[in-house]
């Protein structure tokens, strides 16, 4: 092998200009793979890892409330915490926060735009760290006063933003926003500092103190609008992780238990579906009032039992009394529109109504006691009774996500919802860009490759005819036919790898130098920039990989040429003359 | 004893739509040491002659024995280790590998034997480019050197693996007369001094007297053997 790799070598640095120029051709297109892969890997590692981590969290749970418009809203946030502290063991999750943000028309000196008012909650020096150290470069100001007190709502803008709504630090930006109850609400934010985000994604953002946000948005402490949830090993655990904290966060009916003129009593809606509605109907006798309006949107229906005891007839109204989680004591008015037998496992102290009628109640005065566990998921009336919220089914992907929350739209219904999804399904289409980009590049490279191994078979054919009285000599003297072939494939394949070799250098260099320019933080590009220069990500395995089929392909491509020239007969390429 | 036995060999060329006919039933014995000359002038089967003795040529009908192996029934491979390890070539044109240095060129047929060490290889071929006078040129490449010069390292790389058989194809062909005197007196002293067989073919009746046994050839016969 040493033999012919020695005369191999050779015999390549013999033929300097043709070698060379198909050396730079190849050089050239392994350039070209490189820079793409790793521009194709570094986009994506600058939207997923920054913005698109930044906007979804590896993991998160958002609670969706319908009303004029949607709006995030996740009623008991503990809930929620509790079930992501029971599926997500401590050493593999990094956080789970909080996310609360809400697009805004900001007017500054005399210029106006679109930001997104975000919340962000620095507690201690880690956060402080972490936050100001590992996502911001300070332009002006100071991040101290963050946390001032006599301050009301101190934000922190990008030279993007200052820039836009012409303001600097101590200006005052007026905002005009919808709060999470569909008011619009306006403030007054005061800059306290300039600071440029390592991702484009910062550019349009606000950022404000977490609480002071959620006050302003009109979120309670014990509410928020999603949970974002930020995992060690995202890639590795995040969709079992989702898949798990999806069944943990099953519903439970929807049940209040309560009282009503001081007899303890429960409701239980049902849902405003015909289907659940016709079912019910089968379970039930309505005996007193109209069973129109008894299972119309409003309808509320007390069972002959507790009509007798507490006096209740079509038409009266009664008080419902109960204890909530959060607010204390809460009564509401009700009206009976009809009175109902029923001989199934419905208590006979059951206040039924139609899921619409009591969705609101329930989630923004939510129970201490709900007790319905005597309605068990085999049990008949269970699919006809509402639940505390509807759970979303996992979504494959983005476009599957999107569609699901369309159709959602759809239905009129004032039932929270409930979605889990991971970054991978949020934003799979943008994961999707990168086997896009990554296979452009391939095909275009394999073109290219394909036009430059055409070059080595005529090289070769060339070669081999100007070299064929030197094979008559060496096959004459006792070179077997294999070492032959072997010869003229290994000065392919050695060709094709220092050029390769030169090509990934040559990337490398490329890469560093398109990475020292610095672009406008305005610039088209700058979704997929990095501190405002193009980021470049290596995958060391993939080029490898590209390198070991180029090299493949090259052999594969010699074998034929190099065959025939082995298979020449010693004393015909002895006699050939040029 | 015999190391080559010729019997009844033909050898046809197609040309176009004719057929050449280089060789006509040709017999022939070698005896071990001998230092023969075929002598023919040009088309007379000369060179087909040695190729076929140098097994790179396969005869159309007859029989070809080297050292006792008839080799019309040998498989390639078996036919370049014979090449290999008992035939050395020196060629009318030198054929040196134009990328190798004199030692490098002299070394490669032991190289291809794969059996000797690196030490054992370097003594040997040294040890021919002395007897063959280009010690101070070992490191030059072929074309840094005369005509001359490149046939007696064509000598030595035939010489290197020991033969038994030497086969030379108009050996002195592209020399001026002084070198071709040289070259022979040099196979000559070789030919008695590591007793190998040598059989080269010439159309230049000088040569001649310094060949020990005489074949001439015509048209494709052997005219007479002495």
């Amino acid at each position: 092998m040493g033999l012919i790799l020695n005369l191999s070598l050779r015999n390549l640095l013999r033929q300097k200009r043709r070698n060379l120029l198909l050396g730079i051709g190849i050089a050239f297109g392994m350039m070209i793979l490189v820079v793409a892969n790793s521009f194709s890997h570094g986009i994506v590692d600058v939207l997923i890892k920054d913005v698109v981590s930044y906007a979804y969290g590896h993991m998160s749970i958002d609670g969706i409330q319908s009303g004029s418009q949607m709006t995030t809203m996740i009623r008991d946030k503990q809930r929620i915490m509790d079930a992501i502290n029971s599926t997500i063991p401590k050493e593999e999750l990094i956080g789970a926060e909080e996310k609360i943000g809400a697009l805004a028309r900001a007017i500054g000196n005399g210029e106006a735009d679109n930001v997104f008012v975000v919340g962000a909650s620095v507690r201690n020096e880690k956060d402080k760290k972490d936050f100001f150290e590992g996502f911001f470069t300070l332009v002006d100001g100071s991040f101290e006063d963050y946390f001032r007190k006599d301050i009301e709502y101190p934000v922190i803008i990008s030279s993007a933003v200052a820039k836009s709504l012409n303001v600097k630090v101590h200006d005052v930006i007026k905002v005009r926003f919808p709060m999470v109850t569909g008011q619009v609400q306006t403030a007054q934010f005061t800059v306290i500092a300039v600071a440029n985000g390592n991702n484009s994604f910062m550019n349009i953002v606000v950022f404000l103190d977490g609480e002071r946000a959620k006050s302003l948005l009109g979120y309670k402490p014990w509410e928020s609008a999603s949970m974002q949830i930020t995992l060690k090993n995202p890639q590795r655990t995040a969709k079992a992780y989702a898949d798990t904290l999806h069944r943990k966060l099953q519903p439970e009916l929807l049940s209040i238990v309560g009282k009503v003129s001081g007899a303890d009593c429960q409701i239980l809606a049902f849902k405003n579906e015909d289907a659940a509605k016709e079912e019910l109907n089968r379970h039930i006798k309505v005996i007193a009032g109209d069973p129109k309006k008894a299972f119309a949107k409003e309808g509320v229906m007390v069972s002959a039992q507790l009509a007798r005891k507490l006096n209740l007839r079509v038409g009266s109204e009664f008080t419902y009394e109960y204890r909530t989680k959060f607010r204390g004591l809460y009564q509401e008015k009700f009206r009976v529109d009809a009175i109902y037998s029923s001989d199934t496992k419905l208590g006979s102290n059951i206040i039924l109504m139609n899921g619409e009628r009591i969705y609101e109640t329930y989630s923004k005065f939510l129970p201490v006691d709900t007790k319905s566990g005597y309605i068990g998921g085999d049990d008949a009336l269970y699919p006809v009774l509402a639940t505390e919220w509807k759970l979303l089914e996992r979504s494959r992907d983005g476009v599957a996500l999107q569609k699901a929350l369309k159709e959602e739209r759809k239905i009129k219904t004032s039932q929270p919802k409930l979605n889990v999804n991971t970054m991978y399904e949020a934003a799979s289409q943008l994961m999707q860009f990168e086997s896009v980009l990554n296979s452009i590049t391939l095909v275009a490279v394999l073109l290219l490759f394909f036009i430059i191994l055409i070059g080595v078979v005529n090289t070769l054919r060339m070669t081999i005819k100007e070299r064929t009285r030197e094979i008559g000599t060496v096959r004459a003297i006792g070179m077997q036919k294999k070492d032959v072939r072997n010869m003229f494939i290994t000065e392919t394949v050695l060709l094709a790898a220092i050029s390769c070799a030169a090509g990934i250098i040559l990337g490398i260099l490329v890469m560093q130098i398109l990475g020292l320019i610095t672009f406008s933080s305005s610039s088209d590009l700058s979704m997929i920039l990095k501190d405002r220069h193009i980021y470049f990500k290596m995958d060391p395995v993939g080029i490898l990989m590209n390198f070991l089929l180029i090299i493949f392909i090259s052999g594969v491509t010699a074998y034929f040429p190099a065959r025939r020239a082995a298979r020449l007969s010693a004393v015909e390429a002895l006699r050939h003359y040029e | 004893m015999n190391v080559i036995e010729v019997k009844g060999v033909t050898k046809d060329y197609p040309l176009g739509k004719t057929t050449v006919h280089a060789l006509r039933g040709v017999d022939l014995t070698v005896e071990e040491g001998a230092f023969m000359s075929i002598i023919g002038p040009s088309g007379s089967g000369k060179t087909t002659l040695l190729n076929i003795i140098g097994c790179i040529d396969t005869p159309t009908s007859g029989s070809v024995k080297v050292h006792g192996d008839e080799i019309t029934e040998l498989e390639d491979k078996k036919i370049t280790d014979l090449r290999l390890h008992k035939i050395g070539f020196i060629f009318q044109t030198f054929n040196l590998i134009p990328v190798l240095n004199v030692r490098e060129n002299v070394e490669f047929p032991l190289l291809l034997m794969k059996k000797h060490s690196k030490g054992e290889i370097t003594a040997r071929a040294e040890k021919l480019i002395t007897e063959v006078g280009l010690m101070e040129y070992i490191e030059h490449k072929p074309a840094e050197l005369s005509g001359g010069q490149r046939q007696r390292v064509a000598i030595a790389r035939a010489l290197v693996s020991n033969p038994d058989i030497v086969l030379a194809d108009e050996p002195t062909a592209n020399l001026d007369s002084e070198t071709s005197e040289s070259i022979l007196e040099l196979m000559r002293e070789l030919n008695e001094k590591e007793k190998t067989t040598f059989i080269f073919s010439t159309h230049d009746p000088e040569v001649l007297k310094y060949a020990k046994n005489i074949v001439k050839i015509r048209d494709g016969h052997i005219l007479g053997q002495g």
